[in-house]
């Protein structure tokens, strides 16, 4: 990077926030996903401190011509934020205000670094919440979450961050700033701009601002966990629930692999001759519930659960919930590298879609597991593994090609929330077909026809 | 397991989720990566498989750290920060040698009782050569230059050290139980009063208390520094005393010499199985003075404290000995006591040497620390560290709070005497 153009970059921010060091810059050389490529060092990084601000670094950014890659908390887990060249890393955490709690409308505004985890606690104060919770809301940042349209268990009933946000204010990649969509439920004036950014993964825009909706804290929640010992019972179940006109908040899945590693780590008493466990919570006012969950045991026990257990009190929701939040822990003991895929399928295609995992697991030799948030399908195919094994790690890759493949065969896609980013370029045409990446193409390029917002990810070929 | 393979293994366990994000305090006040855990983990890997060189400027951002092993409890991976970090100190102090000012607290003051001794003989006027007193007549500031920060406030040496206070051995009638006490520096300079009180509510429970002679510093500050020759050597001595007493548990009121004598003399001597298993069998009996309290009946004779109180979680007692609600049972537990919690349990900043190598970053996280602390509305802070007491006792000087720090023990041994009368 130019000394000229750091000169800038202080003069712009600040110097205490243009960081060159070496050490610094290398710690800018990963992010959440797993990457197997040499790390490539950034020029500089960069924290402004508002839209103003931003909009100066991205002006002189597009007049030297330098790649800028927009930053939140670096939990990303498809190589979102890797430099791919000499290039600005532009992190937004220090815009992290929470503008506006607006109970009577019940919408907020945001700035992009504010945490997730954080604003929910500041709308609980309200009575609010924000439905979008990925597991990584006690870190990971709004503009993160808006820029990758970041789901969570929730999303059987909630939907995504897609769902939430009403309007964004953006940097445009010639430093214009713009703001998209109204502060309204309804809004029909011309192209839906602000869906285009919401995912669109830094490549697009910056954004600087975010009004979301929010809604009335549901009253209480209660949880059930089933056992069963047929894959295809837990689906059955799944299905018939929704159809009974109940909608679950969350409904998890786990496989026999999950629980195994579960019972060995951390006992919980999860019958181990279980195929699958679900999870399954359900929220809104305490009168109802107590028929809800009596309806949904009915149906588990019609549909062949051999265990069922339910807890409505705090300390026992969390005694549930305990294998499903431990169940990384329990795969980090015993494996090195553990890769959480996210090929989504229809929700009745998961059992096919399981036993694809495990067909593709035995073929290539890996072992695997699957988490799923079973009510939108979205699988999470863990495949366990060890980095350093090179020649494995050569077979995971076969695999997941195939993997890809096959979600896309089913009906489903090859990323339900964790982007496409570096990792999943590649097989983005897959699922888009030549005339989606045409159009796609014809989009970056109308709004960012230098390519110097995040570039190489999504289209991968790194001229793009 | 070879020293050297844990690490090795440890290192993998990080797979860069962020989630450490959450705990860092120095990510907090820093907001960048090269101060998160994760960042100074990527450096360490980098040093190893010879990613990078060792340089000056990756050492610098391996000692900001504060060893709270905050990290280390919240991973979900199973990484340790805090281990992983003081690998890449050591590899530092290998190459490219000591800091001035670590060797002056470590290597010279630290290991030496006489010096400390020496300053105390010498008394107040002794004392008043090398400090002065701090503002709002709380602690005494250093008057020369020792290569610290001049504004630090250090707590007055006490006239008389705990250990010529109390005798070795304060027993009772048909004691129940015999313990040792490893008092640390902080209790037998500074605060010789927390040690009084921590042998009072033991005798108060029927608990015979030995206070040997010969123990010292548990080296903490030179091990966290990566120091490990150095380490070695004063961990071996104090294995020495501790192992030749025959006793039920070794108590500690800090617990930061808790974390040493239960974690890190077994890490010293990975590779010297003799020594480990020496090292192991005393970590096995080590206790928080709240756990030995706690399996005893320590409610009985209690009196009312009328107070308005809440509990600091010091990061070693928390996150090494796993010691968090012990304390707050007995305060709650306490006639009079209106017990109120603060909201996220800060880390208060003093990381040992941390808080003087790098006083403006410290500062600000013991502000943060002490704002929460504040808004409690409480007036006493109790806690269970005597370097989380100074440093939280710095930050109340500075900014003038209405706050107080005590020993949880101090609380316990004032509602005994209440109710003795
Ligand atoms: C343990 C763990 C659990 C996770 N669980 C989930 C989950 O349940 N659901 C889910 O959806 N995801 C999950 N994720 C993935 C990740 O947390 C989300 O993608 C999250 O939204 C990323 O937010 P971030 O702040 O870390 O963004 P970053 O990783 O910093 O950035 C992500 C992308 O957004 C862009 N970006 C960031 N900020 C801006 C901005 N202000 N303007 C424009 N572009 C921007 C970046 O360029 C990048 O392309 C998980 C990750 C981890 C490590
Ligand atoms: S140290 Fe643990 S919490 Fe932090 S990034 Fe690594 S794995 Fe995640
Ligand atoms: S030990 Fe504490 S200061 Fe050091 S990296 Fe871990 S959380 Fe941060």
């Amino acid at each position: 990077m130019k000394p000229e153009i750091i000169q800038k970059l202080k003069e712009i921010v600040g110097k205490d926030h243009v960081y060159t060091g070496k050490a610094d810059l290398f710690c800018y050389t990963y992010d959440g996903s797993f990457s197997q490529d040499k790390p490539v060092m950034p020029g500089v990084l960069v924290l402004p401190g508002s839209t103003a601000e931003t909009s100066e670094v991205i002006k002189l950014a597009a007049s030297y011509g330098i790649p800028v890659i927009p930053r939140g908390a670096g939990s990303n887990l498809s190589g979102g934020t890797l430099p791919t060249t000499d290039c600005i890393i532009l992190q937004m955490t220090r815009m992290n205000r929470i503008i506006k709690i607006d109970k009577r409308n019940m919408i907020a505004v945001v700035e992009p670094g504010v945490i997730n985890g954080k604003f929910q606690k500041e709308l609980a104060k309200h009575g609010l919440f924000y439905p979008p919770d990925p597991a990584s809301l006690e870190f990971s940042t709004m503009g993160g979450n808006v820029a990758e349209c970041a789901g969570g268990p929730r999303g059987v009933k909630y939907g995504v961050t897609r769902d939430y946000v009403l309007g964004l204010e953006v940097v445009l990649a010639d430093g214009t700033i713009l703001k998209t969509g109204a502060a309204t439920m309804k809004s029909v004036a011309g192209y839906d701009l602000t869906r285009l950014i919401v995912g669109s993964e830094g490549t697009l825009a910056v954004i600087t601002q975010i009004t979301v909706k929010v809604l009335p804290k549901p009253e209480a929640e209660q949880t059930v966990l089933v056992a069963f010992a047929d894959l295809d019972q837990t689906t059955d179940t799944v299905v018939e629930i929704l159809a009974r006109g109940i909608i679950p908040a969350s409904f998890e899945f786990m496989d026999k692999v999950c629980v195994e590693n579960i019972e060995s780590y951390i006992p919980s008493g999860l019958p181990l001759e279980a195929e699958a466990v679900l999870l399954i919570e359900v929220d809104g006012p305490q009168k109802l519930l107590q028929e809800q969950i009596a309806e949904i045991e009915k149906i588990c026990r019609e549909k062949g659960a051999i265990q069922i257990r339910s807890a409505s009190s705090v300390e026992e929701r969390d005694k549930l919930w305990q294998g499903r939040r431990g169940v990384f822990g329990a795969f980090a003991r015993n494996y090195a590298t553990i890769l959480a895929e996210d090929v989504t399928v229809p929700r009745d295609k998961i059992p096919e879609a399981v036993r694809k995992v495990r067909e593709l697991g035995e073929k290539y030799g890996i072992q695997t597991a699957v988490i799923a948030h079973a009510g939108d399908g979205n699988l999470h195919a863990d495949i366990l593994t060890d980095e350093r094994n090179k020649e494995e790690m050569e077979r995971v890759n076969q695999l997941l090609a195939e993997l890809f493949q096959a979600a896309v065969d089913l009906g489903g896609t090859i990323t339900g929330e964790h982007g496409i980013g570096l990792s999943k370029a590649p097989f983005l045409p897959l699922e888009s077909g030549v005339e989606g990446m045409r159009v796609m193409k014809a989009i970056k390029e109308a709004l960012d026809p230098q390519n110097i917002l995040n570039p190489g990810k999504m289209f991968g070929d790194r001229s793009w | 397991m070879l020293h050297d393979e844990r690490i090795e293994q440890i290192l993998y366990k990080c797979n860069r989720c962020g989630s450490c994000q959450q705990v860092c305090p120095v990510y907090d006040v820093l907001g960048v990566e090269s101060g998160l855990a994760r960042g100074k983990i990527r450096l360490v890997k980098a040093l190893r498989h010879g990613e990078l060189e060792l340089t000056r400027d990756i050492a610098k951002k391996l000692d900001i750290c504060l060893q709270c092993k905050r990290c280390t409890a919240n991973c979900p991976g199973g990484a340790e920060g805090d281990t992983l970090i003081r690998w890449g100190r050591t590899e530092s102090q290998k190459k490219l040698g000591v800091s001035p000012v670590y060797s002056l607290i470590a290597r010279i003051l630290l290991p030496r009782r006489w010096i400390f001794n020496t300053g105390l003989a010498m008394g107040k006027i002794g004392q008043k050569v090398i400090f002065r007193p701090g503002p709002n007549g709380q602690g005494m500031l250093p008057r020369i230059p020792f290569g610290l920060d001049m504004r630090r406030v250090i707590p007055s040496l006490a006239a008389q050290t705990l250990k010529q206070r109390l005798p070795e051995v304060n027993t009772v009638d048909k004691p129940l139980q015999r313990v040792v006490y490893f008092t640390g520096c902080m209790a037998n300079y500074c605060y010789p009063q927390v040690g009084e009180a921590l042998v009072q509510v033991l005798n108060h429970n029927g608990v015979e208390v030995i206070i040997p002679k010969l123990q010292h510093c548990c080296g903490m500050p030179v091990f966290a520094s990566g120091d490990i020759k150095f380490a070695r050597l004063m961990a071996r001595e104090n294995i020495k005393v501790l192992a030749e007493i025959k006793a039920d548990a070794i108590v500690v009121s800090c617990g930061s010499c808790g974390l040493a004598l239960k974690e890190h003399y077994p890490e010293l001597f990975a590779d010297d199985p003799a020594m480990q298993r020496k090292a192991q069998e005393i970590a096995a009996r080590v206790k928080d003075v709240t756990e030995v309290l706690t399996a005893l009946d320590y409610q009985k004779g209690a009196g009312t404290v009328n107070e308005k109180v809440t509990y600091h979680d010091p990061c070693h007692l928390k996150n090494g000995l796993k010691v968090s609600e012990q304390p707050r049972q007995i305060l709650k537990n306490i006639p009079g006591i209106n017990y109120i919690e603060n909201e996220h349990g800060r880390c208060c900043g003093s990381g040992g040497s941390f808080s003087l190598k790098h006083y403006d970053l410290s500062t600000k996280i013991t502000d943060r620390c002490l704002q929460e602390l504040a808004a409690t509305g409480a007036e006493i802070v109790a806690t269970g560290c005597l370097a989380c007491r100074m440093q939280l006792e710095d930050g109340i000087a500075q900014q003038g709070l209405n706050l107080k720090v005590r020993h949880t023990v101090e609380l316990l041994a004032a509602a005994y005497r209440a109710a003795a009368g």
